[in-house]
């Protein structure tokens, strides 16, 4: 067991980027990393830049991520688009169960990766999601015990999200929108909103399609985790400058679990709470 | 159409017996164990076999959320909990987690399987995914449209279950961690603080942020649903009282059973919808079923709830031979005001309150104790579980 971006010679085949700015693909491939996750363009939430099939590279693994909860329409939309997918494409990534229906349906043989946000948190349930799909993202909502556990009881080798901003919230509306126009505000598609009782802070982040509130703080999810059970690490740069995120890199070569200012470790090191009752009676 | 399911929440027995009694063809409920509203009282086995029983003697189902998503400890005892309800003859689970299903279906549960709306399906591909996983009745993500509905339905022939009314997240369900973040309370483990109901400073304007949503009433959209193939329409709301239940169940059960004999009027809407805005302690929209919603769908400045007072007093029994109400107290009332009362199988009615009695028999002008048991001369013969709320609309016969 040994953390494998410690090693001499790392394997930087084992990154997947998810590539937020155009910027990124150039620092990345300095880097050497060749796995590229690209937010597809009207079928992606909380990303300002979004990527059509056309503007992708070839010439590294490209991924394709839809986070999207699909209505309808855009269920439609997407069937259509994918019938004309690349061979190039590598893989999907994804968050709705329709894609595992499509996928079948147009007999497409890209990787299929679910990336639940919240919900890969045991390895039975993951076992079971690992019968339709290659691989499943872990959830960031666990702790490392439980990081874990998983890993080494799942069936076929996962992604661990290893460092970048991470969800706390999608909505289908358009919260920033709704508010602006409420308070004759100008229009603003990024906000930084601050909780002042747990004093915590989050970005919002819309598009058409919906907001996603980040948590503002960059998760460091450095662990020691058997290599041959990780399929990729995954790096979620969105909002670095291009200097932070070369720092983010060469610095995760050498497993440093803390890199920026803002930044901690998630939940791998805080158990959440499944009922009242759990909580000290003196913190109630 | 359709013959349609009234499904109701249910905290407690009690609130359990009242939707029942009112007017609703299921109840929800969640057991102690692997249930989201985990700080609600929620029902033992025991009180689930009881509920399950009381149920199927009115031919009534019972549904019992096993919704939690699951961590590494909580997989323990899930199968022999599942067993469990399996013995208690409960009608369905509903269940989110992967892993339920899978369990479900290992030990050939003979209750049958209802996705949450945890699991967000909105698009016939997740609708046929978890079709062949053996979920029979999907419950769509609130967000669902006309277009959504209509092309699951058409697509599947799945059972769909359609929020009708009650709180909304602002965020898709089981989508949103805010309570974990800001109070360490899981929130797809059932401890989720409405964290989306707070304030937040940003960076738009010194007003505080707010991203509170209103709540859905469907009341406009019952017959276009029904027609799209609606089978159930849930009513949210495990923590709400009993009046609230009650109030909310008679009025959906009416108003399905108009729609259904096509006897349904404008004016019977109209007043239906003044009822039930009335009993909410917020504002409500039919939200998503015609477009997203915009700012309208929204509270922007401070949570504007209601505390509700209009709930008077719950009928125990009544004297037929002295035309005589014996009636718990809930909020204050006086001689001289006029009242509402309506239950389950009772056209409503107002009365001005010529005369109140306490315990003893000793006329008194107010009856000011929550909990104190009263008498009232009224004409017309009530039951056990009937209700006298504050008259506020025109519509009841007048006594």
């Amino acid at each position: 067991m040994a953390y494998p971006l410690a090693k001499e010679n790392m394997n930087w085949n084992k990154f997947l980027v998810i590539i937020t700015d155009k910027k990124q693909i150039e620092i990345a491939r300095k880097a050497r990393i060749t796995n590229f996750l690209f937010p597809l363009k009207d079928f992606c939430v909380g990303y300002e830049k979004t990527f059509a099939i056309k503007e992708l590279p070839k010439e590294e693994n490209t991924y394709l991520y839809i986070n999207r909860i699909l209505d309808t329409e855009s269920y439609e939309k997407l069937r259509i688009l994918l019938k004309e997918l690349p061979a190039s494409i590598k893989g999907i990534v994804f968050e709705d169960f329709g894609l595992i229906t499509l996928l079948e349906e147009l007999n497409l043989k890209q990787e299929k990766i679910l990336y639940q946000t919240h919900f890969a948190t045991n390895h039975q349930s993951i076992n079971e999601n690992l019968k339709f799909v290659d691989s499943v993202v872990i959830s960031t909502d666990i702790t490392e015990e439980e990081v874990i556990k998983i890993v080494n009881q799942c069936d076929k080798p996962l992604v661990y999200f290893l460092y970048g901003l991470v969800p706390a919230m999608y909505s289908r509306r358009n919260l920033l929108t709704n508010y602006e126009e409420e308070f004759h505000l100008p229009e603003k598609k990024i906000a930084h909103l601050h909780e002042n009782i747990s004093n915590r802070a989050f970005k919002a982040i819309e598009n058409e399609y919906g907001t996603v509130l980040y948590h503002a703080k960059y998760v460091n999810g450095v662990l020691s985790l058997p290599d041959d059970k990780i399929k990729f690490y995954l790096i979620n740069p969105l909002q670095l400058e291009s200097e932070e995120f070369e720092k983010v890199l060469e610095e995760l070569k050498q497993g440093k679990n803390q890199i920026l200012t803002e930044e901690d470790q998630g939940f791998l090191h805080q158990k959440t709470i499944y009922k009242i009752k759990e909580i000290p009676k003196e913190t109630k | 159409m359709n013959q349609v399911e009234l499904l109701a929440p249910a905290g407690d027995f009690e609130r359990l017996q009242i939707a029942l009694l009112y007017g609703a063809d299921a109840v929800y409920f969640g057991g102690q164990e692997f249930s989201l509203r985990a700080n609600a009282k929620n029902f033992t086995l025991e009180e689930i076999k009881k509920a399950t029983n009381f149920a199927h003697q009115l031919k009534k189902k019972v549904y019992v959320t096993v919704n939690i998503v699951f961590h590494e400890d909580d997989l323990n005892g899930l199968e022999e909990y599942l067993k469990a309800l399996d013995e208690a003859g409960i009608d369905a689970i509903i269940a989110s987690d992967i892993i339920v299903l899978a369990t479900a279906k290992k030990i050939h549960a003979k209750f049958a399987l209802h996705l949450s709306t945890q699991s967000s399906v909105l698009n016939e591909g997740a609708a046929k995914f978890y079709q062949n996983l053996g979920v029979t009745r999907i419950v769509l993500a609130r967000e669902a449209s006309k277009k959504d509905i209509q092309k699951i339905k058409q697509e599947t022939g799945l059972e769909l279950e359609c929020f009708a009314h009650g709180a909304m997240c602002t965020s898709i369900s089981g989508r949103c961690v805010l309570s974990n973040y800001c109070t360490n309370r899981d929130a797809n483990r059932g401890g989720c603080a409405q964290i989306c109901r707070w304030q937040f400073t940003s960076d738009l304007t010194e007003l505080p942020f707010s991203m509170t949503s209103k709540d859905l009433n469907m009341i406009t959209h019952m017959k276009e649903m029904i027609e799209l193939g609606v089978n159930s329409f849930k009513v949210e709301g495990r923590m709400r009282g009993i009046y609230y239940i009650a109030t909310v169940i008679v009025t959906y059960r009416r108003l399905i059973d108009k729609i259904l004999n096509n006897t349904l009027t404008e004016n019977e809407k109209e007043y239906a919808e003044k009822i039930l805005n009335r009993c909410a302690n917020r504002e409500s929209t039919p939200q998503f079923f015609e477009a997203i919603p915009k700012k309208e769908g929204q509270y922007f400045l401070g949570r504007e709830e209601l505390s509700n007072q209009d709930f008077l007093g719950l009928v125990k029994s009544y004297d037929e031979k002295n035309k005589m109400v014996i009636l718990e107290e809930r909020n204050i009332f006086h001689v001289g005001d006029t009242v509402e009362f309506f239950g389950p199988n009772l056209e409503t009615f107002s009365l001005t309150l010529s005369k109140i009695y306490d315990e003893e028999d000793t006329p008194i002008t107010t009856a000011n104790h929550p909990g104190m048991f009263v008498k009232i001369p009224v004409p017309i013969r009530l039951q056990e579980f009937d209700m006298m709320r504050i008259k506020i609309f025109d519509k009841g016969n007048v006594v």
